[in-house]
């Protein structure tokens, strides 16, 4: 815009140049032709003038006026562009010197031919001067007026340049306006542009963020998923879960169908899967499928037909439900057992009421008979009966896990290689039996010994039975494998592996073979209750037994078992049976409570001491007082009205006392070690009676051993 | 002349009430006051009688053996109380310990550690079948099971858990309301909290639930 404006001012001022060009030429011009027509007058008068007139003169006087003839050519007097002939003073100096010429020519001709007076007379007479005036006043004329003229045309150039220069201005300030709008909607067309771009960047970018969410979501996601063709049931895209459970390469699934991994009698098990799957009713459908090392699992699979785009894709969820299908079994075993356990629980009690009555009864028969009298010996065999019903009782109890365990430390080595000898005894010796248990030595786990060898005498037995022709029956131990591929985690666990190279079973005998009173073997060999018995025993020591048998190569069953942890186990044997026994040994007890005063007073009782009773401090002072000479040991509650325990002991400690001393304290948490002599131990709450039996053993037998800092403090 | 051992004799099976009533009755220092067969009986019988001993079945129709000793054991001060079970349930061996029961037998016993048991709580001690006792713990608040398995019946009172067994016997809240001498509304209220407790509201489940753990017989 600027260089057309600029343009069109340097054009504006190079058309006036040009018209100053021109009227500089024109004016140059015509003065000429003013010089040129004085020069012709000039050489004429002159020639006329002079008596030696030749031709030289003469032809200096034409080639002069033919010169100024040339000048006054028609074409250059058009070309200024006057047109009105009669005003034209430039034909009106035209036609005065084509006057002047033929005056000149007739004068000269007239001097030629010997009228030199006529001819310069003419020469200077009043008409040759008058056309001579009337050529300069008509050039002077016509020079002026096309000055006036150039300067009017000059004006109107001007004028018209300047209104040029409006125009243009105007033009310019339109096309600046056009320019600055056009700019300005350039300019938001650009920042819509630009937001356009922006816009489109930002949903190319949530778009690929969203692709990779979903990429993430699909690729991660914790359960295996497959993106199926509908048509030909291809796998589409596999998630690296799908790979994982199925044991695939991703690339080898994708070549595969649906069809490849199922497992099934339906001879298009897909089409009932996509079925049930499309139907409204249901969109989860069961099925066992394959691993690609021929491991079969069942596997839940839930999925839709989904719109991916460019077509119609289904999009199945697999979930491996084999621990969901595990635990169904397990939990229906259990239901069964609890069943079961309920009543044999409701016959035992019936049962043992009936024993406790015939029992009864029996010691009042033997009572009323004198000694030696031959029936004796019958109510002694009726006694061994009721021994014998009340351990059936005991085994049905063991059903509904109301029998209460008498949980023990166990080593477990130890329990297998003695159980194992006394089942050799019984071996048929065409079965061998081989024990390894070197592997795991030391392994603890928290059980009820009887009932543990129960479990491995009922797996021996079986295995035995297994075995009519012989074969070889091996127990092993060794620790439970860390991922057993249900999630549940084993690694601290034991194995204990009782396998046979008998008869086997087929499948469906193995998942009913821990059923209680399922069995195989005839009427008269088994009454069904051994394995149901060894699953109840194994779960209620918190573990689990497997079972893996093939036909015609044997059988091999699996006890797994936690190890024993601290709470698990009892300070001793739970069994009171297992205390180490008093020897009457008088031992003074004072605590306030007498309920707890006298379950404690019972149980030194039950194991071999005499017990003295004080009910607080001053009756402590005095009891001893009383037995000062027969007392072994003291137990007295520091918190005792009247006297505190420690109190108590200092008294009697200043007297010369130096019996060894159990302070029991319930609430006092502080540190008293250094209040208490080399004899007196603090025996913290709660403790059991399992602990205050050892603990008195140990003081009485000078074995005293800090081993459960959390209940006893000594001093240090 | 030193006076018998005065004992009343509570079990629903006949059987074993008549045997034991026979063997006590062969003891010189003993002499059995009364047999009752339920513990509603038995606490009139004891309120009545003001027996030395009372030896308690636990497991019994109609009032509960619990709620029975509890009643006896504020009527009657002195009164030493022995368990009677064909079992060693945690649940009952709990509920013995808070009654601060003298004995706690089980019917396997022969009769002579019964007669052994009774003669040992009249010297003013404790008698506890060997099993038991080695699985009392002692704390600050007494004597309680060692290694009690935690339930959701922990969360409920003494008195809900009476409920609960009541319920799982088949007992209707008026026949509760009856055997245990409250009002229906209290049963009700009773039996609402411990089902909000349990979060069960279907007798089925609760009465499975009280035989699971140990409160009622099956």
């Amino acid at each position: 815009m600027f260089f057309l404006l600029g343009w069109h001012i340097h054009y504006s001022y190079f058309i006036i140049g040009k018209l100053q060009h021109i009227y500089i030429n024109e004016d140059y011009y015509w003065h000429k032709v003013v010089d040129l027509s004085r020069q012709v007058t000039a050489t004429a008068r002159a020639a006329a003038i002079d008596p030696k007139l030749d031709n030289g003169q003469l032809e200096q006087y034409h080639q002069i006026a033919a010169e100024l003839d040339t000048l006054f050519v028609d074409n250059k007097i058009a070309k200024v562009g006057i047109e009105d002939n009669n005003t034209n003073p430039l034909m009106e100096a035209k036609s005065a010197q084509k006057k002047l010429r033929t005056i000149e020519q007739s004068a000269l001709e007239q001097i030629q031919s010997g009228q030199p007076k006529i001819g310069i007379k003419r020469l200077f007479d009043e008409d040759y001067k008058m056309q001579e005036q009337v050529i300069i006043k008509a050039m002077n004329n016509f020079i002026d007026q096309s000055r006036y003229r150039l300067i009017d045309q000059l004006q109107e150039a001007k004028s018209k340049e300047l209104q040029s220069l409006w125009a243009a201005f105007l033009i310019f300030l339109v096309s600046l306006s056009f320019w600055i709008m056009l700019i300005y909607r350039l300019q938001k067309w650009g920042s819509i542009l630009s937001l356009e771009i922006l816009e489109h960047q930002k949903a190319e970018e949530i778009a690929n963020k969203l692709e990779r969410k979903y990429h993430n979501l699909f690729e991660y996601a914790n359960d295996p998923i497959l993106i199926i063709d509908p048509t030909t049931y291809h796998f589409l895209d596999v998630n690296k879960k799908a790979a994982d459970l199925l044991g695939y390469d991703r690339d080898e699934l994708l070549g595969l169908r649906l069809n490849d991994l199922i497992i099934g009698d339906d001879q298009n098990p897909i089409e009932r899967i996509l079925k049930i799957l499309c139907s409204s009713k249901s969109t989860v459908s069961e099925c066992i499928y394959r691993r690609k090392d021929g491991h079969p699992f069942p596997a839940e699979i839930s999925g839709r037909l989904i719109d991916a785009g460019d077509k119609e894709v289904y999009q199945c969820f697999v979930r491996d439900i084999t621990e969901r299908k595990r635990f169904q079994e397990e939990r229906l075993h259990s239901q069964k057992i609890e069943a079961i356990g309920q009543v044999a629980d409701g016959i035992a009690h019936d049962f043992r009421n009936a024993l406790t009555a015939i029992s009864g009864y029996n010691t009042l028969g033997q009572d009323l008979l004198p000694e030696r009298h031959p029936a004796l010996e019958s109510f002694k065999r009726i006694d061994q009966v009721i021994g014998q019903a009340n351990g059936l009782i005991k085994g049905l109890l063991t059903f509904s896990r109301r029998q209460e365990t008498e949980r023990q430390s166990v080593e477990l080595s130890q329990l297998i290689e003695n159980t194992s000898d006394l089942f050799r005894r019984i071996l048929p010796a065409a079965i061998t039996l081989e024990i390894d248990v070197a592997s795991v030595q030391n392994f603890q786990v928290s059980a009820d010994v009887t009932q543990l060898q129960q479990v491995l005498l009922n797996l021996m037995i079986n295995a035995r039975d297994a075995m009519p022709d012989g074969g070889t029956l091996r127990i092993s131990l060794s620790p439970a494998p860390a991922d057993r591929g249900d999630g549940s985690d084993t690694a601290s666990w034991v194995r204990i592996e009782v396998s046979d190279t008998g008869v086997g079973m087929p499948p469906e005998v193995q998942a009913r073979i821990f059923e209680p009173f399922f069995t195989t073997k005839p009427d008269e060999c088994g009454t069904g209750l051994g394995l149901a018995m060894v699953h109840s025993i194994v779960s209620q020591h918190d573990g689990r037994v497997e079972v893996r048998s093939t036909v015609g190569q044997g059988s091999t069953f699996t006890v797994l078992l936690p190890p024993a942890t601290l709470d698990s186990i009892p300070d001793d044997a739970i069994s009171s049976r297992n205390w180490k026994s008093g020897a009457g040994e008088m031992i003074l007890l004072a605590e306030d409570h007498r309920y707890v005063r006298e379950i404690m007073a019972a149980t030194l009782r039950h194991v071999g001491y005499e017990v003295v009773q004080a009910e607080d401090g001053l009756a402590l002072l005095d009891r001893y007082q009383a037995h000062r000479d027969h007392l072994r040991l003291l137990i007295a509650d520091l918190d005792l009205p009247g006297c505190s325990g420690l109190d108590g002991l200092r008294q009697l400690r200043a007297r010369g006392a130096r019996l060894p001393a159990i302070l029991i304290t319930g609430t006092d948490s502080r540190d008293l070690s250094d209040q208490l002599d080399m004899e007196t131990l603090l025996l913290r709450k709660p403790f059991q009676m399992a602990t205050l039996a050892r603990l008195v053993y140990s003081l009485l037998h000078q074995e005293a051993r800090i081993d459960d800092q959390t209940h006893l403090d000594r001093p240090g | 002349m030193i006076r018998p051992i005065s004992i009343v004799l509570v079990d629903d099976h006949a059987l074993v009430r008549d045997m034991l009533r026979q063997r006590l009755t062969q003891e010189t220092d003993m002499v059995v006051l009364s047999c009752e067969s339920n513990a509603q009986d038995a606490v009139r019988c004891c309120v009545a009688m003001c027996p030395d001993v009372v030896l308690l079945d636990i497991d019994m129709p109609g009032l509960s053996a619990f709620e029975g000793a509890r009643s006896i054991k504020s009527q009657c001060s002195g009164i030493r109380l022995i368990f009677l079970s064909a079992f060693f349930h945690d649940r009952y061996i709990e509920q013995a310990l808070a009654l601060e029961a003298t004995g706690y037998l089980t019917k396997n016993e022969p009769p002579e550690v019964v007669i052994q048991a009774i003669r040992q709580v009249m010297t003013g001690t404790v008698y506890f079948s060997d099993e038991v006792l080695a699985r009392i713990v002692i704390n600050g608040d007494g004597a309680r099971l060692a290694h009690a398995p935690e339930s959701r019946t922990r969360l409920l009172t003494e008195r809900e858990l009476e409920m609960l067994a009541y319920i799982a016997r088949g007992l209707s809240k008026k026949e509760i309301a009856r055997t245990v001498g409250i009002s229906v509304k209290t049963v009700e209220q009773h039996c609402a909290h411990l089902m909000e407790k349990l979060a069960i509201h279907d007798r089925v489940e609760l009465a499975r639930l009280a035989i699971r753990e140990g409160l009622v017989e099956p």
